[in-house]
């Protein structure tokens, strides 16, 4: 038996925008500590884990651990129907090939059941593991969206490069090249519009603004996103959902072709 | 000798961009008269830069109709002329007429060639009543430009592509081509040379598509195209197959789509067909034409197909690389002992005669030099991109000044560094770092200080490395997450090849982790030697220097593994596919997987496998 009930029901509309263009199918696991997510892309490039601690939940019950197949642009729809304001229980019952998710009007007065059929998906539980990272920028999501959605109109893929003076974010295509520099900024009055740049290391790594550029579908979600890069690792972006949880994308970067043809 | 050159250019602005003028890319085909296709220009936004080279007079179409919002087909004759006036030159033409029909001479000044004159409404065998408004819809895409060089008239055609279910485009398709027929036997009837170029969207013969299927040749259109050759008693030569009756596996175009380039298969879709009598005076023998008489040469331009042919990188399902340039290849065909003309000037239906061309290109240079026209309407084409790309080297300059002191610096202190470490291996990959730093950071300022160097006459050598490397930045490749990482432990046999590429892929990495602060070096070569078991790998990273990071390395080097193990394999090469998902149809958005390789001849084993595969999802309702 699971039932687990969101107050702040937008939030997990959020998630569901946020990862569905990137995962078409994945497992939601169900455990006492939390309701989570982990899934490639269809092109095994891309990561996304996602976690919603129960104490975010008004109700949080999970009698065993559960893993639920669903279709994301399935389970986006159903979503769909539900007010921002309103309150979402997600249930399902042991052994049972469906889902059912209730949405509450904030008054009581309306209730919604959207009940969605499961599927069997095969995928396997990756161990991510805990690293530092040799950079780690702080900045708003909605400018960090803004950036990548300006730079994939010039071209594929960008460069991120991080140094003391701040955060460079560069790319080139057949119309020209742009760049765009982000300095740290602590002082402004609201913290949610400040850059942070925490550096070990200056580091320059290159990315897809394909997959950039879905992973900023999570900005409606938080106000500031983290961006971690090592030159040894993928990218980590970061953005916090409330105090309850996280929804992280990684990225392994790209390499020149060069390197390739040697091969 | 009079050279043609047809090119379906696949848009004239990303080509005039490759070449980085328009003056450029006419030059580097080197032909009198140059015509292209698809130019996907419209009316409204034409300007000198892709229209007006000094020392070509210029012949455009462009798309009336509002299919593709105006920016769609298109064909343009480019004539390079010494002149513009008083010319004697065959390349200038005596008169210019666009579209096929003469229904779009509305203008009075606008000469139809030949007077053509079409009875309306008229029959056609097959089509029944065909309308003026029908006609002039079909002639109104911008797909014909005819000009009357005096010896011969020349047809610049785009034939339109269509699918075979659309009934509607095949009618427009047969209409199209019909009154062509009609045009071309009227002006061969009043004794003119005919020469038809261009995409003509038929491949003639079997031979002219690699794996033709059966039944290829009975196709309405393939026969048409047929019946207009003299081998089936039709009027033209088709010049390339009748110089090479029998060279295979030669194409003009490459499906965009598959990779075609990779492995040839393509077709022979543009041609240049000629028609009429020779310049000889001596009419009764049999074998005297201007064919016979006069075309030296009609090759293929395989020096313009995209890709490397060298060094032919990997298609990979078109994820890896966006090749430059048309899917197109130019053909070309030469002519010799053609007389010159009387002195004539440029018609008025010339490119640079067009209001939307002539009104805006009103600068400063046209007061300066009064009375000589044709500069005037060349020089803003020619100079505006110059002083472009002077401002941005100005302005590129000093970053690049700036940047590159700093990655000087930084590169010497690790290049330093780098020789404190014992190890010759260690000291290559220092200097193989800071020479990638060097040229991936600062590529694009090297490049512009090139350019600076060459100052306005930016050499064309300039320009090509500029795009090479501009090729190179676009075309970094996308590991899969898990490739990034690690030799794979298991499977040895199909797990050779990407253990050989992520050991290089691991390059860049290798060289940053290479160049550790010198009291952790004991304790690095310790961790490596750890790590590694028998692979000269000696480069793990380990420039953070704790024990963490390199776990977190090697469980992210797992992680990449699984990652790509879990990826489908194709039946034919065993490697990763790509995946697709289904675009419309009842199982639409579903996911799929096929072969990453392009596309090519069936009996070539490494080409496509044709490899399908659904994602492995079910509904569990229907499992039970």
């Amino acid at each position: 038996m699971l039932e687990l009930r969101l107050v702040q029901g937008s939030l997990l509309k959020k998630v569901l925008e946020a990862i569905k263009e990137l995962v078409t199918d994945a497992n939601f696991d169900c455990s006492g500590t939390g309701f989570s997510l982990q899934a490639m892309d269809s092109s095994h490039v891309a990561l996304v884990a996602l976690l919603l601690r129960s104490e975010g939940f008004e109700h949080y019950r999970c009698d065993r651990n559960l893993s639920m197949g669903m279709n994301l642009g399935n389970m986006a729809k159903m979503l769909r129907c539900a007010g921002n304001d309103d309150i979402i229980t997600i249930k399902a019952d042991d052994g049972s090939d469906t889902v059912t998710f209730m949405f509450e009007s904030p008054n009581q007065d309306k209730i919604a059941d959207f009940e969605m059929k499961l599927m069997d998906i095969d995928s396997e539980h990756l161990g991510i593991p805990d690293s530092e990272y040799q950079a780690i920028v702080r900045m708003p999501s909605s400018e960090f969206s803004r950036i990548c959605k300006d730079l994939s109109s010039i071209g594929d893929t960008v460069i991120i490069s991080v140094t003391k003076e701040g955060v460079k974010f560069s790319t080139a295509g057949d119309i020209g090249t742009a760049n765009i520099v982000c300095r740290q900024n602590k002082t402004v009055d609201k913290p949610e519009e400040s850059t942070i740049i925490e550096m070990q290391e200056p580091v320059s790594l290159t990315f897809a603004l394909r997959y950039m550029n879905s992973f900023t579908k999570a900005s409606p979600l938080s106000d500031q996103v983290t961006i971690s890069l090592s030159s040894e690792l993928p990218v980590v972006v970061e953005y916090k959902i409330g105090e309850m949880g996280y929804i992280r994308f990684y990225l392994a970067p790209k390499i020149e072709e060069d390197e390739e043809m040697k091969a | 000798m009079v050279k043609i050159v047809t090119y379906n250019v696949n848009g004239l602005r990303p080509r005039v961009a490759q070449h980085g003028s328009l003056r450029r890319l006419l030059d580097s085909l080197d032909a009198d008269i140059i015509c292209f296709q698809e130019t996907k220009l419209s009316r409204q936004d034409l300007s000198g830069d892709v229209i007006m080279a000094e020392g070509y007079e210029a012949f455009i179409s462009c798309n009336r109709t509002s299919r593709g919002r105006g920016v769609y087909s298109g064909v343009a004759t480019f004539c390079r002329v010494s002149s513009a006036f008083a010319s004697q030159d065959v390349a200038l033409p005596v008169a210019a007429e666009e579209g096929f029909s003469g229904l779009q001479g509305s203008a009075k000044d606008n000469k139809i060639i030949g007077d053509f004159v079409l009875e309306m409404p008229m029959e056609e065998e097959d089509l029944g009543e065909i309308t003026r408004e029908e006609l002039l819809r079909v002639d109104s895409e911008g797909r014909c430009i005819i000009t009357d060089h005096g010896h011969f008239v020349l047809f610049n055609i785009y034939g339109p592509s269509i699918g075979e279910d659309d009934e509607e485009r095949v009618r427009f398709k047969l209409l199209f081509y019909k009154v062509l027929q009609r045009r071309w036997e009227f002006l061969l009837a009043l004794g003119k040379r005919v020469f038809v170029v261009g995409d003509l969207n038929i491949a003639p013969s079997s031979i002219d598509r690699c794996d033709a299927p059966p039944g290829f040749e009975k196709q309405m259109f393939r026969e048409w195209l047929r019946s207009m050759l003299r081998e089936h008693g039709g009027p033209f030569f088709d010049a390339f197959r009748s110089k090479h009756p029998e060279r295979e596996g030669a194409y003009t175009c490459f499906n965009q789509a598959v990779g075609a380039e990779e492995f040839n298969y393509g077709s022979r879709i543009d041609h240049i067909l000629v028609s009429g009598v020779c310049f000889h005076h001596c009419n009764s023998v049999e074998d005297h034409s201007i064919f016979h008489c006069h075309v030296e040469d009609c090759e293929i331009m395989n020096r313009f197909r995209r890709g490397d042919p060298e060094n032919n990188s990997k298609w990979k399902g078109g994820r890896s690389s966006k090749l430059e340039g048309s899917d197109h290849i130019p053909v070309y065909m030469v002519l010799n002992g053609i007389p010159e003309v009387p002195l004539h000037n440029t018609p008025s239906s010339a490119a640079r005669y067009l209001p939307e061309i002539r009104g805006r290109q009103q600068s400063i240079v046209s007061f300066l030099s009064k009375g000589k026209t044709y500069e005037v309407e060349d020089g803003p084409g020619l100079n505006m991109p110059r002083d472009r790309a002077n401002e941005s080297c100005c302005s590129d300059d000093l970053e690049s000044k700036s940047i590159s002191k700093e990655e000087l610096s930084t590169g010497i202190t690790e290049f330093s560094q780098g020789v404190n470490i014992p190890s010759p291996m260690c000291k290559r990959r220092n200097l193989d770092h800071w020479l990638n730093e060097g040229s991936s950071g600062n590529s694009q300022n090297s490049n512009v200080t090139l350019l600076a160097a060459h100052g306005m006459k930016a050499s064309f050598s300039g320009t090509k490395s500029m795009s090479n490397k501009r090729n190179k930045r676009n075309l970094p490749s996308q590991p899969t997450i898990k490739s990034f990482f690690q030799r794979p432990e298991t499977k040895p046999g199909d797990a050779n090849i990407s253990s050989l590429v992520s050991s290089v892929d691991t390059g860049p990495a290798m060289d940053e982790s290479c160049c550790p602060k010198d009291d952790s070096l004991p304790e690095n070569i310790q961790c490596t030697a750890a790590v590694d078991e028998d692979q000269d790998n000696s480069n793990m990273p380990c420039s953070l220097s704790t024990d963490k990071c390199n776990v977190a390395t090697l469980e992210w080097q797992r992680i990449q593994q699984r990652m790509k193990m879990t990826l489908p394999v194709c039946k034919g090469h065993c490697e990763p596919c790509i995946p697709r998902s289904v675009k419309k149809g009842s199982n639409i958005g579903r996911l799929f997987y096929v072969c990453a390789r392009a596309q090519g001849p069936s009996s070539n084993p490494e080409a496509n496998c044709n490899h399908f595969q659904w994602a492995s999802v079910k509904s569990k309702g229907k499992r039970q």
